[in-house]
Order: C-alpha cells, then sequence, then structure tokens
C-alpha cells in the first residue's frame, strides 16, 4: 500500500505570482523507488484540446520507500488562474514516485488577486 | 458554469469514459481493450478497430496501445485526420527501424489513399503488429465494430453528471441529432452546461 502527501507551507491554496511555492511531499511506497520528481505545471481544462505546460521539474536524490523532502520553487509571473465558460487554467504541484506511477496532486491559484480570473 | 467545472469538459470525459461496449457489460475501464487481446493476438496483431464518427474508435486504440506497452510492446501512433491527412516526414526513416517489439498504430486509416495504404503495410512488414482505425471495414480483418445507441449514450450522460441532468435534453433526442455520433451529442451538453449559470 502506497501513501503519498503533499503538503503546501501554510496549507495555502492561493498565491501572487513571482513569489516561491515551498512545502514539504511525504511518501511511502513499497519497492524501492528509483525516482522522486516534482512537477510544477499549469494545464487547461474545458471543451477543446487540452494544454499543458511544465514551468519547473525538481528531482529528489537518492529517494528512499519511506522519505520526506521539503522544497521551495519559484513561482512564474504568468499565466494566471483564471476560468470562463470554454477554457479553464488551473495550476498544480504533482509528485511522482517511480516504479509505480504513483502521484499525488495539489492544485492552486497563481493570481496578483488571490483569485482566479473570472470574465 | 465555469469550464473546469463542467461535467462534459473534455478532460473527465476521457477519464471517466474510455471505451463502452454497447453491450449489457458497460465497461469504461481499459478491460474493454483487455478482451480484446486474444482476438488481437489471432489476427497476428494485424487489425482494425471499424466504426462511423464518434464511436469511441480513438478511445479504444488508446486504451489497446496503453495495454499492449504494459505488455512490453513499443507503440509507433500514427495519427491522420482530415486537416492533416498525410503520415509523418520521418515515417519512413522510423518504418526501417521498427521490430518485434513494435506495433503500429494508425488512427484514421481511411484518410490514406490505396497505394500510400500499401506502401505502409509494405514500411510496417517488419514490425510485430499494425493496429489502424477506419470508418469502415477492409482495409484489415476487424478486431471490432464500434457502435453506439441511444441506451450508450444515456449512460454515459448519466455516470458524467449524475443526478444533474435537468438542463440537458433527452439522450435519445440528442442520439437522433448528431446521427449516432457520440462525441459531438457530448459536446453539445458541454455548451448546454456552459451557458448555465
Amino acid at each position: 500500500m502506497s501513501e503519498l502527501r503533499l503538503e503546501l507551507a501554510g496549507g495555502r491554496t492561493t498565491h501572487r505570482p513571482g513569489e516561491p511555492l515551498s512545502g514539504r511531499v511525504t511518501w511511502r511506497v513499497e519497492r524501492q523507488p528509483t525516482a522522486a520528481e516534482l512537477r510544477l505545471f499549469w494545464y487547461t481544462s474545458g471543451k477543446g484540446t487540452e494544454d499543458v505546460g511544465v514551468v519547473e521539474t525538481l528531482s529528489f536524490a537518492a529517494p528512499r520507500p519511506e522519505d520526506h523532502r521539503d522544497f521551495t520553487l519559484p513561482l512564474p509571473r504568468e499565466p494566471y488562474s483564471f476560468s470562463g465558460r470554454l477554457i479553464s487554467l488551473i495550476w498544480a504541484i504533482e509528485l511522482i514516485v517511480e516504479p509505480g506511477g504513483h502521484v499525488e496532486r495539489q492544485e492552486f491559484v497563481l493570481s496578483p488577486t488571490g483569485k482566479e480570473v473570472v470574465p | 458554469m465555469k469550464a473546469r467545472e463542467n461535467p462534459f469538459r473534455v478532460a473527465r470525459v476521457r477519464t471517466a469514459i474510455r471505451y463502452a461496449r454497447t453491450a449489457a457489460d458497460p465497461d469504461s475501464s481499459r478491460d474493454g481493450a483487455i478482451a480484446l487481446l486474444p482476438r488481437l493476438a489471432a489476427l497476428s496483431y494485424r487489425a482494425a478497430i471499424v466504426g462511423p464518427h464518434g464511436s469511441g474508435k480513438t478511445t479504444l486504440l488508446e486504451d489497446l496501445e496503453h495495454v499492449l506497452t504494459q505488455r512490453g510492446c513499443r507503440i509507433t501512433h500514427l495519427r491522420l485526420d482530415t486537416e492533416d491527412p498525410r503520415l509523418p516526414r520521418d515515417w519512413p526513416v522510423r518504418a526501417r527501424r521498427l521490430g518485434a517489439r513494435d506495433i503500429v498504430c494508425l488512427d484514421g486509416a481511411e484518410q490514406l489513399a490505396p497505394l500510400a495504404w500499401t506502401r505502409l503495410r509494405w514500411q510496417a512488414r517488419r514490425a510485430r503488429g499494425l493496429i489502424v482505425t477506419a470508418h469502415h471495414p477492409g482495409r484489415l480483418p476487424t478486431l471490432v465494430a464500434c457502435a453506439t445507441s441511444p441506451a450508450l449514450l444515456d449512460r454515459i450522460m448519466r455516470r458524467l453528471a449524475a443526478d444533474d441532468l435537468v438542463a440537458a435534453p433527452p439522450a435519445a433526442e440528442l442520439f437522433a441529432r448528431h446521427g449516432g455520433n457520440v462525441r459531438e451529442a457530448l459536446r453539445e451538453l458541454y455548451d448546454v452546461y456552459a451557458a448555465a449559470p
């Protein structure tokens, strides 16, 4: 039984452009991991084809089956989180532990106002 | 309604609804693809998924690619459509490297003219397999014929929108309006929900 946890500092779900995104990842997996990685990305969701942009990838060296790491990643200045009727742009950070394709994802809002942009 | 909350957004449709059979066993997982593996092997991994627009051919091909990859196959995915009906420029080079682990999956085989189709079959001869989707049978032995029905659309609608189908037109009406194209029917439903406050 695997267990992955991704906590953002202070439990924050909204962040301003350019500020650091920090937190802690914790995992417990059955097999010796060959890779543990954190990905900062945005993706679109809606009626049309999905798009995705990976902004930063952080690989954790020498991961153990039961482990935890603290992280800090710089957030870019754009694109802002937004949501219209046809498309939403969503920011997320994802922990991936291999083998087994274990994934834990946390979504957050990137916006100067602290709220996603709504037309 | 915001796009990310729309129950008929593409990401949700793609993850919640995999290839669904019209029979009484409407499995929404990749089991549908796994169940086809014995027949695929019997056809020497050279077969066609046949069906009209919006009947789940591409979805089933993707599911097959997934289960074949899990079984050690290497997939070369080619996609053709009316906007881009030609094979990639580097295809001949890639074809020369094909071997016993490779399975070529061609989505949209009907886009190739007879001569181009013959050439592709020759180029893929060293691969372990060639699986295609097509609107009509004939290019390769049929692995499965995808079909849709109002009942299937109704089941998909209920799975995606659960009890919140008040705003949606009846499945039978949608099905008829889109000529059985489930993908287009789900797009209309997206618009219906997008217009909701």
